[in-house]
């Protein structure tokens, strides 16, 4: 048996809070997305447009999301992480 | 010094002089070895969102489960030393070689850190590497993108079984055993949901996906 070093201790205590924090963000109801598609669809209601250019609108939302998934992997780059 | 390699790091440096955890704390830990993080619905949690690009999908979440593995392999990196793990094993009857096509260029026999090292620095190359994982926006895929993909999940399989198999003692003593459970069930939930790896490849953890993700996922 191996007595943990600390070192090790306190690193996976920090890994600990990662995890608890990003799997708040997986499991989070609504998403994220769906938030802001609700936003979205709030405001759709109450424009006066044809219903062809609220769905243009509706693709300009998927677009920026699928960009924003593009960035958050550009953004931890795992080379760009650097510790202070 | 790379956040993630860091992770991985060797350096130990001095130990805890108390004992921790004891004994009666680790027992009553125990009773709780198959919780997970929160109660939400991870199945549901990795289907493609309407509207979603399916490459795009893939290519964030193979980012987030290399971190993941790469974390959660940082806790026991002073477990898994080349003396204590001289082979990269998942239980006593399965072996994984390495093989790239730089230095090893047939099936060698490697240690586990060695082997896990080889691993990860193999992901990141294709993380980072802009035809595989295109960063620029409109940038896209290559055509052999899903492949990849597959040989990525393939390969980060390993991490967890080696973990589970060798180490899931040690992560019980530091109380991530909760933590891991999500993650490897995240991971075996979204490899079900995108056909990414093959039943024979997932053998080695045959009973722990059973437990981890239930009844209806009993391997034959
Ligand atoms: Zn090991």
């Amino acid at each position: 048996e191996i007595i943990p070093s600390v070192e090790t201790v306190e690193k996976s205590a920090a890994i600990k809070i990662y995890f608890e924090n990003y799997f708040y963000g997986v499991l989070k109801k609504p998403s994220g997305r769906m938030t802001r598609r609700l936003l979205l669809e709030n405001e759709l209601e109450k424009m006066t447009i044809s219903e062809q250019d609220k769905q243009w609108i509706r693709q300009e939302l998927l677009d920026l999301e699928s960009d924003y998934m593009r960035l958050l992997r550009k953004r931890v780059a795992i080379s760009s992480f650097n510790i202070v | 010094m790379s956040l993630f390699s860091g992770m991985r790091g060797k350096d130990k440096t001095f130990r805890a002089k108390k004992h921790i955890p004891e004994r009666t704390h680790q027992h009553r830990l125990q009773k709780y070895a198959e919780v997970t993080l929160g109660s939400g619905n991870l199945k549901l949690a990795v289907q493609l969102p309407e509207g979603e690009d399916s490459q795009e999908w893939l290519a964030v979440h193979t980012y987030d489960f290399y971190n993941q593995i790469n974390m959660l392999y940082g806790i026991i990196t002073e477990y898994c030393t080349p003396q204590r793990c001289p082979v990269m094993s998942a239980g006593a009857r399965v072996e994984y070689r390495w093989q790239d096509n730089k230095q090893y260029k047939k099936p060698t026999t490697v240690s586990a850190p060695h082997y896990v090292d080889l691993l990860m620095n193999w992901i990141q190359g294709q993380l980072e590497d802009n035809d595989v994982f295109p960063s620029q926006l409109g940038a896209p895929f290559p055509k052999n993108f899903s492949s990849i993909v597959k040989t990525i999940f393939k390969r980060l399989f390993r991490v967890y079984a080696h973990i589970y198999c060798h180490h899931l003692e040690a992560i019980q003593q530091l109380n991530a055993e909760p933590h891991l459970n999500t993650s490897f069930k995240h991971f075996m939930y979204f490899v079900y949901e995108f056909k990414l790896m093959d039943k024979s490849e997932m053998q080695p953890l045959a009973e722990k996906i059973t437990n981890v993700l239930g009844d209806e996922y009993v391997l034959t």
